[in-house]
């Protein structure tokens, strides 16, 4: 007879068993239930069940543990403190009005929207003292080219001093790419500085969900500023926010990124809170997204297999190395325990350090619970998280009820700052499209063609 | 390695010519000589006085055998285990050779952990700036050799399926997971392995499952071989067995390969005939075998991918024969 290890299934087409390593396989009625009751299964479930670590000899449990345990870890070596994500805020203004943004432009210009040198000075201190080693900063906003002061600040400063404190470090800014001169283009190549932009469609859909107070068209600085850096060999990558107004453009949109020329997409739902929660001109169900999503990723893959076009969507990649590699994602919002605060930091231009953007707007609407500090504190990455009342102790999905049962837990993640959000104040659902996602994630590769499979192998390991 | 040491003299290149060494206790008989008829590249064996040109250099590589015991029993052993008691080798033949010729040395077996002291023995005396690659089954403890942290230091270790039963099986032997844990620490400790798996009727089908569980477990090895199968010694007492055709297999060994480049682990394919390998991977082929064993047939002689295909094992040449079909 033969020894399982605990697994979850749920049903799609067929079965689907996924173990707590995040193997999984699909099977039919008959093979699960032969499962179920440790009855003999037929050869081939058989030699997949053990491949995958799902059963094992009763004298092979002790050796398939010590396997299991090291595949465990290196999922969650992030607990491990060896890289983070910082995301610093240089300004909260911006010199654009996007339609789904609260940033700042709504706000008055003043002074105190823009960090202080002395707190990026803190912040550099701040970053050299964390006990990770490799350290990825992304610079967010507001329109984080406004203040490039302070940019420039934190880049020289650690370039100067990380070796003596042996860091490694990569630096990425996240632009709308409106004010993009050459001095900006030497300094980013010259610090090997990762750019991130946003299209959102072409030049109609793209202007009416970026629409500026000081350019006519954003569209055209975008066009014009992409083929400077290009030119200057910096290959900025793309993020696309769906609004209601070009949910059923999505194909429209994709031939765009591909005659761009672009190898990859970011497809982002709009954020479930704050400014563009409650606006119905913009917001959409979590389903209208999966269908939004589905019709697109349907799209990619058929330029991709039919075309020749080689597009790859972000968030189905991550998913898919999730699911498919025996390796950390990075993905921060999806681990269990709950990577943030482990494995990523947000920094406000006013010093302030928080575990997500979303624990920010939590402060900003009144709840600091989720705020970690200061910078002018002085105050050490460690003593922030053991005196903190949420992240001090490690959270995990199974706290969450509605996540208990659910087959994903392997691929998901925990996250308070969220999980209060849904219970205290949204009211919503904590999984939000999550699961949905899941399953159309699971459904498409169980429909896969080989060379669909193949296409999803090699995302997965990109 | 099939031949058996008993009261043979091995003849070693040194110098200009060869040192004579006896293979049972390494007493050097006879030092730098020139010998008429022997090159001065080749190994020789002579044994009850009949010489034979040796395959343990060739091309600058020579292969040591430090025993010829093993804790395994596998069913495609390509050696005779009558000669299991064979004396070892004594490592001051090792420190005999002239290493000016040498880019490569092998150490294989049996298996060399059996010997584990004398391997050490040997491994140090060769100089640091040569290559040397062990195969071993990776059932004993690897980790307490001195030497693991040598450069130019890499496992060459055979896993034949997925999952215990059928590796073991294949193996004679409780195995599995002692190799796997040995993988580990090699893994944990950056050190480089290749896997070998030899293609066989017992294991074909295992080849995708095989590929998912190294790309999950093992995703580490520096290289993937799957090789063909020779038909000596043991493979050939169990050929019923253990004979695939390659339109059984090849379906498979695609599914398998495709995956492991998906997964961007390289991947080799060993003692295949070309012509026989689905034309995806045509690319990944080896022509390993050495130029003694290689057989091609007559009607390779028409064949435009000659001078790119390995050929077949003179012992699976009438096995493949069917198979083969030149470009
Ligand atoms: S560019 Fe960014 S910060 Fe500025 S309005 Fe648009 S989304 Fe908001
Ligand atoms: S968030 Fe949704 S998908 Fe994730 S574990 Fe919870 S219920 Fe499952
Ligand atoms: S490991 Fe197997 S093939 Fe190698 S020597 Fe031992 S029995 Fe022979
Ligand atoms: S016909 Fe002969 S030489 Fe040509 S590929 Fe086949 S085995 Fe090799």
């Amino acid at each position: 007879m033969y020894h399982v290890f605990p697994y979850k299934s749920t049903k799609l087409f067929r079965n689907l068993i996924i173990s707590s390593i995040g193997e999984y396989i699909f099977c039919g009625d008959s093979e699960l239930i032969a499962l179920r009751r440790s009855e003999p299964l037929p050869g081939p479930f058989y030699n997949e069940l053990k491949t995958k670590h799902f059963i094992c000899a009763e004298g092979e449990i002790g050796a398939e543990k010590m396997i299991m345990g090291v595949r465990r870890q290196t999922k969650q070596s992030y607990l491990e403190s060896s890289s983070i994500l910082l995301m610093v805020v240089p300004t909260i203004e911006c010199n654009c009005d996007c339609i789904y943004c609260q940033a700042s432009s709504k706000k008055a210009h003043q002074r105190s929207n823009f960090m202080r040198l002395d707190t990026a000075y803190e912040f550099c201190e701040f970053a050299l003292a964390l006990p990770h080693t490799d350290i990825k900063i992304e610079f967010q906003g507001g329109e984080p080219t406004l203040h490039m002061p302070a940019i420039q600040f934190i880049v020289k400063y650690l370039e100067k001093h990380k070796h003596e404190r042996e860091k490694s470090i990569a630096y990425v800014i996240c632009t709308n790419l409106l004010e993009i001169d050459l001095a900006f283009i030497r300094f980013a190549a010259k610090h090997q500085i990762d750019i991130s932009t946003s299209l959102d469609g072409d030049r109609e859909l793209h202007d009416h969900n970026r629409p500026s107070h000081k350019y006519l068209s954003t569209y055209s600085m975008f066009q014009e500023n992409i083929a400077k850096l290009r030119s200057n060999g910096i290959y900025p990558s793309a993020l696309l926010t769906i609004t209601r107004y070009t949910m059923k453009e999505i194909r429209r949109i994709i031939d765009e990124y591909i005659g761009h020329g672009f190898s990859s997409v970011f497809i982002r739902q709009l954020n479930s809170y704050g400014y563009a929660y409650n606006n119905s001109e913009i917001q959409y169900s979590n389903d209208e997204f999966m269908d939004c999503y589905e019709t697109g990723l349907r799209y990619i893959l058929l330029q991709n297999l039919e075309y020749g076009n080689a597009l790859r969507e972000e968030l189905f990649s991550i998913l898919l190395k999730k699911i498919m590699t025996p390796f950390l994602d990075g993905f921060v919002d999806l681990q269990n325990p709950t990577a943030l605060a482990r494995m990523c930091l947000l920094i406000n231009h006013d010093g302030s350090v928080y575990p997500s953007d979303e624990a920010r707007m939590m402060a900003e609407m009144g709840n600091r619970n989720f705020q970690l500090g200061n910078l002018s504190e002085h105050c050490s990455y460690e003593s922030m998280i053991t005196r903190s009342p949420v992240f001090s102790r490690l959270h995990y999905l199974d706290e969450i009820q509605e996540c208990r049962a659910c087959a994903y837990q392997p691929y998901c993640g925990a996250d308070p700052v969220r999980s209060y959000y849904a219970d205290e104040i949204s009211g919503d659902s904590f999984c939000g499209k999550r699961k949905g996602m899941y399953n159309f994630l699971f459904t498409i590769i169980e429909e896969a063609s080989k060379p669909q499979l193949r296409l999803f192998r090699s995302w997965a390991n990109e | 390695m099939s031949d058996c040491l008993d009261d043979s003299l091995l003849y070693l290149p040194y110098g200009m010519g060869h040192i004579c060494i006896s293979a049972v206790d390494g007493q050097v008989i006879q030092k730098e000589t020139i010998i008429p008829g022997l090159e001065p590249d080749r190994i020789y064996i002579d044994s009850n006085g009949s010489r034979r040109q040796s395959s343990l250099l060739e091309d600058g590589c020579l292969t040591i055998i430090p025993t010829l015991s093993c804790n395994e029993r596998c069913i495609i052993c390509p050696q005779c285990k009558e000669s299991s008691g064979v004396g070892a080798l004594s490592a001051s033949i090792v420190s005999s050779i002239d290493y000016s010729r040498i880019h490569q040395v092998y150490i294989t077996g049996g298996e060399p952990y059996i010997a584990a002291e004398l391997l050490s023995e040997i491994v140090a005396r060769i100089p640091n700036d040569i290559e040397i690659s062990i195969l071993t089954n990776g059932t004993l403890n690897l980790l307490e050799s001195p030497f693991l942290l040598r450069d130019r230091l890499r496992f060459c270790i055979p896993l034949y399926a997925s999952i215990s039963d059928l590796h073991n099986r294949i193996v004679g032997y409780c195995g599995f997971y002692k190799t796997i844990k040995n993988l580990f620490h090699l893994g944990n400790n950056n050190i480089v392995v290749e896997l070998r798996n030899v293609i066989t009727k017992q294991n074909y089908t295992n080849l995708p499952l095989f590929a998912h569980y190294v790309c999950n477990n093992l995703p580490f090895v520096a290289n993937v071989a799957l090789m063909g199968l020779e038909l000596i010694e043991n493979a050939e007492k169990n050929s019923s067995a253990l004979w695939v055709d390659p339109t059984d297999y090849n379906q498979y060994l695609l599914e398998a390969v495709n995956m492991l480049i998906d997964f961007k682990i390289p991947c080799s394919l060993f003692n295949m005939p070309l012509c026989t390998l689905p034309n995806e991977l045509y690319n990944l082929h080896v022509a390993s075998i050495s130029p003694w064993k290689r057989r091609y047939l007559e009607k390779c002689k028409h064949c435009n991918i000659q001078n790119k295909c390995g050929g077949m094992f003179f012992s699976s040449a009438s096995a493949y024969s069917h198979y083969i079909n030149p470009h």
